[in-house]
């Protein structure tokens, strides 16, 4: 009995490791294996544990509560955002099952893929910085590993093969045919995180120099007393926080990646690479609340946090209104979703939030990645992968077309705006009552004088300018009417050897299901969220979804 | 030695390390540029350890753990790198431009 309640208390966080690892290990026993009743298999099995470990998850924090030794820290935050982790990671295994299962490495990738889900809960839950860094590294060369086996077939040794065997490519269509420049762009992209790495690794060196700290939470009683000299090691941690999220100026090695890689690729970045880089970023907030009590230090942060928002926000939304391409949409979309956590470090060093409705809207940010941007995504890459080109005549009068997915469409788009009734209308909100707050209620707030206010209110003017931008172009697009006898909007698929008409859809029941189910969650949460913040009383069955984020 | 002109050299290599990284487009000097920040930061880490805070065991490991990825990772890309190295482009171990380049073609999104 000992035993078994000695097992039980370590559910919490280990219960879903053990799982995964458990699933790496029958993998490595088909890991050569080609056949296609081992990939099912592994496959299912692998699906299986992945649903287990999202529900050990959360029953381990019900039974155990929270968990700390040396190297782990885990509470409400933190099994909320694994929880969300692993929802993307069973997304994302379904999109590389869709677009790999006939590939030899299908297993060798569900394995990585695995260990890459391990990595980044290990990132999550890591409190010391010999857990931090190593589990961070190990996250980038799993996710190094996985992307180049995603890409195989789009890389180059392949491409030269079937050139040398005198097939059908003629020169002139190589970019078309195999996209030769993937190599180059994943090369690119990675020597980039490298980059980021090897600066973290300086800015940490600086850190220890300076407050002799090992782990996360000792950062608030050191570095009080090391003071102003902790703002270089601040500074280089920061500028490779900016090179790791690929803000503008250094957007160029992700936008090239994401216009250059396979689907499921994508689903991994945007569903792991950015989450993982925003929950190592939040390890560093101590240092932030506490050089936020000295008032020069406080609004040098605040200065640094809204360049950056207006940085990517602007260099965004100019790219995504000049792209004609559904991808880059997307990744700029993404930059400008993940711009909005700057935003909520503002709120909480200007006071408007509190560290715990700060985590909530993390995690919310989460929630509108999973509910809003990644239907989205899905819609564009299965037009991208009916019609074999990347284009935004693809949405083209697609209302008209094909009225279910034009409409769910449309909900997407109104969630990431934030118009009332929808689910992100929760974002919108807090920027609303921030700003009222800030020229009504400045007492409450840390804010030093009326010319921050001034320029909070404008920086938060030109990022929802950014994002409409984009959506009313997206929205002018799907609404208008294709001409029937334009020749020119035709494109030539040179895979296929045919012509594309932007006017040929064929979903199949089970993705009108899918894109159905995210539209209807979308749109229960979002009147459930409208009701309770017009109606102080509402709740439903006792529970308000907005009792933790909205301010009060 | 004293610190401040150990701490003064790391931050040299760390600036040349910078500066070359984002100029060349090279991929190979990109690396080594790459190396020369890792070196600074060792220099960093080691000096710190020695001279502060009586060369602790943990921060000891924690740099040889660290270390050991930094240049498992760069071996990853290298041999990624000459996987895809054939006689049918020669010139793959150059970037267009550097790992930067703020053109206004680029980050408008387009090719």
């Amino acid at each position: 009995m000992d035993l078994i309640k000695n097992i039980t208390s370590l559910i919490n966080p280990y219960g879903t490791f053990v799982l995964l690892i458990f699933g790496i290990i029958i993998s490595i026993f088909f890991g050569i294996s080609k056949k296609i009743k081992f990939k099912n298999f592994i496959f299912i099995i692998s699906v299986i544990l992945l649903v287990c470990s999202f529900f050990i998850n959360i029953y381990g924090f019900i039974l155990n509560k929270n968990f700390s030794n040396n190297l782990f820290t885990s509470g409400f935050v933190e099994v909320i955002a694994i929880a969300i982790i692993l929802f993307f990671a069973i997304i994302s295994i379904f999109e590389i099952y869709q677009y790999h299962k006939n590939d030899d490495n299908f297993i060798k990738i569900i394995m990585i893929f695995l260990f890459l889900v391990i990595c980044t809960l290990l990132v999550i839950i890591s409190k010391n910085f010999i857990a931090f860094f190593v589990s961070l590294m190990c996250f980038i060369i799993s996710f190094f590993a996985v992307i180049t086996l995603l890409n195989e077939s789009l890389s180059l040794v392949n491409f030269n093969k079937i050139v040398e065997a005198n097939t059908i490519i003629k020169d002139e269509n190589k970019n078309n045919l195999l996209k030769p420049d993937t190599f180059r762009s994943i090369l690119r992209f990675f020597i980039a995180i490298l980059f980021f790495i090897v600066l973290l690794f300086f800015g940490f060196s600086i850190l220890y120099g300076v407050t002799d700290v090992k782990n996360f939470l000792q950062l608030f009683q050191n570095i009080e007393p090391a003071g102003i000299n902790i703002i270089l090691s601040l500074i280089i941690i920061s500028i490779s926080f900016y090179v790791f999220l690929s803000f503008f100026p250094f957007q160029g090695p992700y936008i090239s990646f994401t216009n250059k890689t396979s689907f499921s690729s994508l689903y991994l970045l945007w569903l792991f690479y950015f989450p993982t880089g925003i929950f190592a970023l939040l390890k560093f907030l101590p240092i932030i609340l506490i050089l936020n009590k000295n008032e020069k230090a406080s609004s040098y942060i605040l200065y640094v946090l809204l360049i950056t928002v207006f940085l990517s926000s602007l260099g965004s939304g100019l790219g995504g209104l000049k792209t004609k391409s559904l991808r880059k949409i997307s990744s700029y979309i993404f930059t400008i979703i993940i711009a909005g956590h700057f935003i909520n470090m503002i709120m909480l060093i200007s006071g408007f939030i509190k560290i715990e409705q700060f985590n909530a809207l993390n995690i919310f940010y989460l929630i509108l990645i999973a509910s809003s941007f990644l239907p989205l995504v899905f819609i564009f890459i299965s037009l991208e992968n009916q019609q074999g080109k990347d284009s935004i005549k693809s949405i083209n009068s697609l209302i008209y077309k094909d009225k279910f997915i034009g409409v769910s469409l449309l909900i997407f788009i109104f969630s990431l705006i934030g118009l009332p009734g929808f689910l992100g209308y929760i974002r919108q909100n807090y920027y609303l009552n921030f700003i009222i707050t800030i020229f009504n209620n400045k007492t409450q707030l840390n804010i030093l004088n009326n010319f921050q206010g001034w320029i909070i209110l404008i920086i938060l003017i030109i990022y929802t300018a950014a994002f409409l931008c984009i959506y009313l172009r997206l929205l002018i697009i799907i609404f208008t009417r294709a001409k029937k006898d334009d020749k020119d909007d035709d494109d030539i698929n040179i895979k296929e050897n045919r012509v594309i008409h932007y006017e040929d859809y064929k979903f199949n029941k089970r993705f009108y299901t899918l894109v159905g189910i995210f539209a209807a969650i979308v749109i229960i949460l979002g009147v459930l969220i409208l009701l309770e913040v017009i109606v102080p009383q509402f709740n439903l069955f006792g529970l308000r979804l907005t009792n933790t984020i909205i301010y009060k | 030695m004293n610190l401040v002109y150990i701490f003064s050299m790391s931050f040299i290599l760390f600036l040349i390390g910078l500066f070359s990284a984002l100029f060349f487009n090279d991929i190979t000097k990109q690396i080594i540029s790459i190396q020369f920040i890792l070196a600074s930061s060792l220099i960093n880490f080691l000096s710190f350890s020695q001279t502060l805070y009586d060369s602790s065991t943990i921060i000891i490991i924690f740099v040889l753990l660290s270390v050991f990825l930094i240049i498992l990772f760069q071996f990853l890309i290298i041999i990624y790198l000459y996987l895809n190295f054939t006689k049918y482009d020669f010139k793959i171990v150059k970037f267009e431009n550097s790992l930067f380049y703020f053109n206004l073609k680029e980050w408008m999104g387009e090719e």
